[in-house]
């Protein structure tokens, strides 16, 4: 608790949407379930919807409790230290990008499965999204 | 746990020589936040070239009465 009280505004952000992340990805993909992985399959349209609404009210959630009880720092710009953690963070979630994006192309290929092409990429999106956002906040934690 | 740059630095000990400046009002005063000051201190992290000169301006010293190196 102490560790987390001490921290910065944006690395309690980091961690936070992180976890929403995270947490979301499980939901989705615990919800439209394996089926929706087989050739043929319909597009979890629904799912799609309810996964962005709930992430963005999760997020406005998290965004607005971390502001009330940060207030003297919730409004200040990003410095240069964490300026520098997002921009390492993104970097590495684009190499996870790149990874998942020449993965499930090859699978394309060999495949022509479009709904694996489809879910593959977006499970790759939220793996780079919580690369950025844990990445972010490890390297406030741990110093670069 | 990353190896720390080899800079060291005497950002601690010229703010407390400063009247015990607090870490927020010497961010403050070089457009940082507190806990990249915290970081600074601890060795966690090397500030900008920027903000090496904004220190050592605000404590009216070199850069190098500030920073050190250990390479």
């Amino acid at each position: 608790m102490r560790i987390w009280a001490e921290s910065s505004f944006r690395e309690k952000s980091s961690w936070l949407m992180g976890a929403l992340m995270i947490a979301m990805a499980v939901w989705y993909f615990g919800r439209v379930g394996s089926q929706a992985w087989l050739p043929g399959a319909a597009l979890p349209v629904g799912a799609l919807i309810a996964y962005l609404f709930l992430t963005i009210t999760g997020s406005i959630i998290v965004q607005v409790a971390l502001a009330i009880s940060n207030r003297g720092e919730a409004g200040n710009p990003a410095d240069e230290r964490e300026r520098a953690a997002t921009a390492h963070a993104v970097a590495w979630a684009g190499h996870v990008l790149t990874v998942v994006l020449v993965s499930a192309l090859l699978w394309f290929m060999a495949h022509r499965d479009g709904v694996v092409l489809f879910h593959s990429l977006f499970a790759g999106l939220l793996c780079a999204q919580m690369v950025v956002h844990w990445g972010t906040a490890w390297l406030l934690r741990r110093g670069f | 746990m990353a190896a720390p740059p080899p800079i060291g630095n005497r950002v601690r000990e010229l703010r407390e020589a400063h009247g015990n400046l607090s870490q927020a009002a010497l961010g403050d005063a070089i457009g940082v936040t507190r806990h990249t000051i915290i970081a600074i201190e601890q060795g966690k992290y090397s500030p900008s070239l920027e903000s090496a000169f904004r220190i050592a301006r605000f404590f009216g010293v070199g850069v190098e009465d500030v920073f050190s190196w250990h390479g």
